[in-house]
């Protein structure tokens, strides 16, 4: 199967999983049914940010891609760690961060010790110390799907409000890149949508609710696929998603009328315009959505699996146990 | 007529083709590119122009996405592993123009790459030392492996072509300098 298909952990009872998973992260029956208090996006990006703020940690690593949901995050702290705080944060990025985003890097970044994320960073930077790398990872689970932006490419923005079950699977097709693959795929997926909140009706409510409840845990633990990263470096201990809390996901359940509007430039707009109140520059409202994953993860080779255990899986013969019958 | 290892760069407008002006340089190891501009390199071994758009930047498009798992597990390999040479080559062509851009573009008020304060330059500069030493370090690793594949599949004339086309690309293309930056040996051991 194509990625990410094939790398999904379910969070509801419905399970497409390709493999036998252990959940570590939050069960949304049960989640959705939780008392949890729903806050303004806001309240969620100030929470955190204290949050983190509480850890005390002597050195913060924040991994600044140069997109949207980096660039909340870096925000959140600056709006509310106070200035001697803040002498404790480097900022993890590579050229490309600047490229993306070079009137943030002057107003928000620049004045950070600056350190490349291309290299290694678990060993020289974390392991034996109590710093922290923390990302913006998780935050396109909160608000959508990549897997829409090829079609509203080329089909155009009407794709994004129009009937899933009539667009879906060609909306698959132009993510793969491969005719016909789609159908399969989304038929293997589609009974997820019995266990959403709320009546599936578009392609967005569809690949936000597929991304939200089957791909969270995997992107929550893709760090040690990279060969590069230490397995003995541990989330939670060394390194954190700044938009991985049962606060943000309450928001992604409750609003979901603030995560786009009719067009893919409108895309985390509710993100967009709290970022916009920072910077005062409008033209962040249109910066386009781009790929999250960072360059690194391209590069450098990855691990053929990594068990319950953290320990890694060496052989597809050792891989093939873990399959579900 | 140029003399040996002396190049001439071409500045044209990006919409109309204009040369906006010329330069004749020695051992300038940049390629410029702007927004508005495009940079063509003329040396002495090669005199075709040689366009240089540097501003293509990396997406999981063009890179993990697509290769079809339908292919062989080596051809899968070969494909990645070419793509990883692509784009390391693009960044190397984005590393150059900041270069570019803070040593030579702020004095000639040239529009930038990225449009970053001048006080803040020094800062991203060091940064981009740190990214040209780990890219070389990756270029040689991606080589050393593309290598051993295609030398472990000598009957598939695909990947030999594959492979031919590749060191094409890195030693005539434009791109001088990469097959000794990917360990030298390689560029001997090369029969063309």
């Amino acid at each position: 199967m194509f990625d990410p298909f094939c790398r999904t952990v379910s969070r509801v009872n419905f399970k497409p999983d390709l493999f036998n998973y252990e959940l570590r992260a939050e069960f949304l029956p049960s989640f959705i049914g939780s008392n949890s208090s729903s806050l303004s996006w806001e309240e969620c990006c100030h929470h955190r940010a204290l949050e983190l703020l509480s850890m005390n940690r002597s050195k913060y690593y924040i991994s600044w891609s140069g997109g949207i949901d980096s660039t909340v995050m870096i925000i959140s702290i600056l709006k509310t760690w106070p200035a001697a705080e803040l002498k404790k944060i480097c900022i993890l990025l590579s050229h490309t961060s600047v490229q993306e985003n070079p009137g943030v890097f002057d107003l928000c970044i620049a004045r950070f010790p600056l350190v490349s994320s291309l290299g290694n960073v678990t060993n020289r930077l974390l392991l034996g110390t109590d710093a922290l790398v923390v990302t913006g990872e998780l935050g396109d689970q909160l608000f959508g799907s990549d897997i829409i932006a090829p079609a509203a490419a080329s089909i155009g923005d009407s794709v994004i409000k129009g009937n899933y079950q009539d667009l879906a699977p060609r909306i698959i097709d132009l993510w793969v890149g491969q005719e016909g693959k789609g159908k399969a795929i989304f038929e293997h997926f589609h009974p997820i949508v019995e266990e959403c909140p709320f009546p599936v009706r578009t392609t967005h409510d569809f690949f936000w609710w597929m991304n939200f409840s089957q791909k969270w845990q995997h992107v929550k633990y893709r760090f040690v696929e990279l060969y590069d990263w230490d397995l003995s470096a541990r989330y939670g201990e060394h390194i954190l998603h700044f938009f991985d809390t049962p606060a943000f996901q309450r928001w992604s359940l409750d609003n979901h009328d603030l995560k786009i509007r009719n067009t893919w430039q409108s895309y985390k707009f509710a993100a967009k315009e709290f970022i916009v109140a920072f910077t005062k520059n409008k033209d962040d409202l249109r910066q386009e959505k781009k790929p999250s994953i960072a360059l690194r993860h391209f590069l450098v080779e990855k691990r053929l699996a990594v068990n319950a255990q953290l320990k890694a899986i060496e052989s597809e013969s050792e891989l093939e146990s873990y399959v579900r019958k | 007529m140029l003399e040996s290892k002396q190049q001439l760069f071409l500045f044209t407008d990006r919409a109309s083709g204009r040369i906006l002006k010329a330069k004749r340089s020695q051992g300038l190891d940049f390629y410029i590119s702007g927004r508005d501009w495009l940079c063509w390199r003329i040396d002495s071994e090669n005199l075709l122009p040689i366009k240089v758009d540097s501003q293509q930047s990396w997406s999981p498009e063009s890179g993990l996405r697509n290769i079809s798992p339908a292919l062989g597990q080596e051809e899968q390999n070969v494909q990645l592993l070419q793509r990883k040479i692509d784009h390391l080559l693009s960044m190397r062509a984005n590393l150059h123009v900041v270069w570019a851009n803070a040593k030579v573009n702020f004095e000639a008020s040239s529009v930038l790459t990225y449009p970053i304060q001048r006080k803040n330059v020094s800062k991203l500069l060091r940064l981009l030392l740190v990214e040209r030493k780990f890219l070389r370090a990756k270029m040689n690793d991606f080589f050393l492996s593309y290598k051993e594949i295609v030398e472990n599949a000598n009957s598939l004339n695909q990947l030999q072509q594959a492979y031919q086309r590749t060191v094409e690309n890195v030693t005539i293309g434009g791109y001088a300098g990469t097959a000794r930056e990917a360990g030298g040996a390689y560029g001997k051991n090369h029969k063309s």
